[in-house]
């Protein structure tokens, strides 16, 4: 029934398969016709049976049909497996689809697999053919070399072997010339022999008469006394010239020394100042190359002594000690050098570093300010030098000296000028209180005696002989006035009076008008204390000043009347007072 | 320059006396004197035979003249002109003559070289030194004329005698570890001998004046060696020309090579200076650059313009080469000064004739 199912299932579709196929395209109601017909009133149930067969077996459900045979379809269940073949149509189509573009896909990648594997077919035949190329270069080139290797060995062979040629023909050379010399030596010495024998006559110097000798001294016999003389001129010539020599070399050696020496200490100060740098990297270095440096300025005391000995030991100690400073510097150097590169590398980042253009600059302004500076120096000690130094002449040195002092002393004579006029305006002062003085004392002594004699009379008048006694006080009171007038007068003629007085002092003090510059006039203090017109603290009481005064007026009366005595010789008018003073104090 | 009349002369024999004043000219088998700044003839002498070497003794009062076919030698006298010396050698030959520094003894060398032989004029006596050596500069005088250096040749062997002049003594004799002596020269001081090789083998040595040997200088060997020596004045340097065109210079100090001078034919350093001579007759004159060339080109007695000029780098020198079958090659520094204060060296180079090389310390 299967089989017989199977091929009934096969038959009508092998029959109808181009209908089917074309039933693949989805059809409308209209377009079934006879010729597709894969079933027909007569098979309607085979058909059912079979399309349920098939619906089976692709899972979907099967269209219910009626067990009487009849050919009603349930329309539902119909167009449900319907809906679903058409799923799986299209299901199919999708997945035909994408078989399609994957194909298409893996076609393509095909292509490009297959040319991309060609063009490396090419490459890698191409450089095989290089490389057979090269590898026959380098073969030939070797066979070159070793060609050339056995060419250099054959001519060096052959210089060799030339070598040994000259060397065999120059041995044998000397010694065919030995031969031939020794021949000749021969042949020389059987003419010299046959010379000396044959005792030629004509073998003879004529000389007019003898010729002194250049330097006038007679020739000597040879004695051994004259050859030690001359193996002693010989040997003192050699050590002239040895001892000659050695200076020359010593003086060389010194300097070098020097040299040497100054080069070391140079060499220590540029490494020690570094001592004060900021810069933390090579800080640690430093600090060892200044403990080296400091550990060697211990040795320069050794050395400086030891230098003078100039032994062995002292010229290695140098030598070793500017070896180990150079070597210093040297590292010093590249520690620099790196550290500016690392700067150059790293220059934005490193703020406390200056960059090298920066740095140069700066030293190269301080160069500049110390020669400047330098320069400023030596000219001030240039003039300074010219300063100590003798002036060219008497005049104009003296004059250089004094134009220091120039403006002080014309202010100074200025000063002088004005203090002589002021002491000439005091010594007329002076004498005009002077004059003044002794005007008073004239009239105070009149007016004194005229009050004395009024006193007198005014005592005596006490007396009934009172009017006897008027006309004298009537004189007395006209001296006293005339007295008073007579100052008066005395005051507004000063000049004349002056004139009398200064005759007068002239008169008595003839010492002093002649050196009236050197003697100093009385100062106004011992004027005025001797007029009374300021307290003299010196005097007790003023009752004897009166006295003294009086005494003073009649001393100084006196002495202007008489010539002036060895007691009132002045030699300055302070002392002339002040004997006066002296004497009324004995009074 | 001003040039006086033509004078007549024989084989190139015209010499000053040492003292400058005399100038002494031969003609034939006449000796003429004359005096140096009137050109007047003051004496003239007539000799027996062809005169072939004049020699004025070092004091200007005596003149040799020398006359080697006869083997004679006549001196004549300048005081006085009727003194007059005749020595003969006789059978011996005559190859060479000169006086001794001291102006009384005449040296001569006999033929073959068998014997020098010392005539005194003081006392008419002789002296024989036997085997002498021939070669380039076999005797030599100290400058201030103490010592006599004579080169030897006895048993194959070379040996230096160094004779005191004043009483011609023998002081020292000694051999020398030449194969060949070529020369000997003394330094300036007298101290020292120089003493070279043969061209065949480059070796300089150095003797004191007592005999020892004080170095051996030797640059390289199988080439040609040893041209030319020459002391500087200061007895600092010696300078040795070879056949490489090379001068080497020793010091005294460590008689070792202190600097090594070439003679490129093409110049190219920048530091070198080279003057060329553009026009005729020579001025010669020295710079204080390097190295100088000089070139006459074809010359006419009384021409007197001429003037050098600077020639860029590179300066091609013209260089003529020697003839390698012959033997003494003209190549090698043959001749070579020292300027007085010891500065400025010149030599030249036998295969650049034209030439002539300052070179400064």
């Amino acid at each position: 029934m299967y089989s017989s199912y199977t091929s009934r299932a096969t038959s009508p579709s092998m029959l109808y398969t181009p209908p089917l196929l074309h039933c693949s395209q989805p059809l409308s109601k209209n377009s079934y016709n006879i010729l597709n017909a894969f079933c027909t009133e007569e098979n309607v149930v085979q058909c059912i049976s079979y399309i349920n067969q098939e619906m089976s077996s692709l899972g979907i459900p099967i269209i219910s049909n009626g067990s009487n045979g009849k050919t009603d379809l349930n329309l539902v269940s119909v167009l449900n497996t319907i809906y679903e073949l058409l799923q799986l149509w299209r299901k199919s189509m999708r997945t035909m689809e994408d078989m399609e573009n994957q194909q298409l896909k893996s076609n393509s990648d095909l292509d490009h697999l297959h040319s991309s594997h060609s063009k490396v077919k090419e490459q890698l035949e191409l450089c095989k053919r290089e490389n057979k190329a090269l590898q026959e270069r380098d073969r030939q080139l070797q066979l070159k070399t070793k060609s050339l290797h056995n060419c250099l060995k054959n001519e060096k062979e052959e210089v060799q072997k030339l070598q040994n040629i000259i060397a065999s023909r120059a041995t044998q050379y000397n010694h065919d010339m030995k031969r031939k010399e020794r021949e000749y030596s021969k042949l020389k010495e059987r003419l010299h022999q046959l010379l000396m024998d044959k005792k030629d006559k004509k073998l003879a110097i004529e000389v007019l008469n003898y010729v002194g000798r250049s330097d006038g001294k007679r020739s000597v016999w040879k004695t051994g006394k004259t050859e030690a003389r001359n193996e002693g001129e010989m040997y003192k010539v050699l050590l002239s010239d040895y001892e000659h020599r050695q200076k020359d070399l010593m003086v060389e050696n010194a300097e070098l020394k020097k040299v040497l020496q100054q080069m070391k200490k140079e060499m220590v100060s540029i490494l020690s100042p570094q001592k004060h740098s900021t810069k933390e990297k090579i800080e640690d270095s430093l600090e060892q190359t200044v403990s080296d440096c400091e550990e060697d300025a211990g040795e320069h005391g050794r050395e400086n002594i030891s230098l003078e000995l100039s032994c062995e030991d002292a010229r290695e100690q140098l030598t070793n000690s500017i070896r180990q400073q150079w070597r210093r510097l040297k590292n010093h150097m590249e520690k620099l050098d790196n550290q500016a590169s690392l700067v150059q590398m790293g220059a934005q980042n490193e703020k406390d570093l200056i960059s090298r253009d920066i740095h140069e600059e700066e030293i190269e302004k301080l160069k500049l300010e110390i020669q400047q500076c330098k320069d400023l120096i030596t000219n001030q000690q240039q003039l300074w030098q010219q300063q100590l130094s003798c002036p060219c002449d008497d005049e104009t040195g003296a004059l250089l000296r004094d134009c220091y002092l120039l403006e002080e002393k014309e202010r100074l004579k200025e000063e002088w000028r004005l203090f002589d006029d002021q002491r000439k305006n005091f010594e007329r002062e002076r004498r005009n209180f002077t004059e003044a003085a002794i005007r008073l004392g004239h009239e105070r002594k009149e007016f004194e005696e005229d009050r004395a004699t009024w006193l007198k009379h005014q005592f005596l008048n006490i007396t009934p002989f009172v009017d006897r006694k008027k006309p004298h006080t009537a004189k007395s009171h006209s001296a006293l006035s005339t007295g008073l007038d007579l100052e008066k007068q005395n005051l507004h003629t000063a000049p004349a009076q002056q004139n009398k007085v200064t005759r007068h002092t002239s008169l008595s003090t003839p010492k002093s008008s002649s050196s009236s510059s050197s003697l100093k006039m009385p100062c106004t203090a011992d004027l005025y204390r001797t007029l009374c017109l300021i307290p003299d603290k010196s005097s007790p009481s003023t009752q004897p000043k009166r006295s003294s005064l009086q005494d003073t007026n009649i001393k100084l009366y006196s002495s202007q009347l008489s010539t002036p005595k060895p007691r009132l010789s002045i030699t300055s008018d302070d002392s002339y007072i002040c004997s006066i003073t002296g004497d009324e104090n004995r009074l | 320059m001003n040039f006086s009349e033509v004078f007549k002369h024989s084989n190139q024999l015209c010499r000053f006396s040492p003292d400058g004043k005399y100038l002494a000219t031969c003609v034939q088998y006449r000796l003429v004197v004359r005096d140096v700044n009137t050109l007047q003839i003051l004496h003239l002498y007539t000799c027996l035979d062809q005169i072939q070497q004049v020699e004025w003794s070092s004091d200007s009062l005596f003149i040799l003249c020398a006359m080697f076919k006869r083997g004679l030698i006549q001196v004549w006298s300048l005081e006085q002109p009727d003194w007059h010396c005749k020595i003969d050698e006789g059978s011996a030959g005559l190859v060479a003559s000169r006086w001794s520094p001291d102006g009384r003894h005449i040296l001569n060398t006999t033929e073959f070289h068998l014997r020098v032989t010392v005539w005194s004029l003081c006392t008419k006596s002789v002296s024989y030194i036997k085997y002498p050596k021939a070669c380039q500069q076999g005797i030599d005088f100290t400058k201030d004329g103490r010592y006599l250096a004579l080169a030897e040749r006895r048993d194959c062997k070379d040996y230096i005698s160094i004779f005191v002049c004043n009483d011609w003594q023998l002081l020292r004799h000694f051999e020398s570890e030449t194969q060949d002596l070529a020369g000997i020269e003394w330094s300036p001081n007298g101290c020292v001998l120089a003493v070279w090789d043969t061209c065949l083998e480059y070796k300089v040595l150095l003797y004191s004046l007592d005999g020892r040997l004080l170095s051996t200088f030797s640059a390289y060997e199988w080439s040609l060696g040893v041209k030319s020596v020459m002391w500087s004045p200061s007895s600092q340097f010696l300078a040795i020309g070879s056949y490489d065109e090379k001068v080497r210079i020793l010091n005294h100090v460590t008689w070792k090579k202190i600097i090594e001078f070439e003679h490129p034919a093409t110049i190219n350093n920048p530091k070198i200076v080279v003057y060329k001579e553009v026009e005729k007759r020579a001025v010669l004159g020295n710079d204080d650059l390097s190295f100088h060339h000089n070139l006459t080109m074809g010359s006419s007695l009384f021409s007197t313009q001429s003037k050098y000029e600077v020639s860029p780098a590179p300066v091609q020198v013209p260089v003529i080469k020697p003839d390698p079958e012959r033997a003494n090659p003209k190549i090698g520094i043959a001749t070579m000064a020292f300027s007085s204060d010891n500065r400025y060296l010149a030599t030249k180079n036998d295969n650049m004739p034209n030439d002539l090389w300052t070179c400064r310390s």
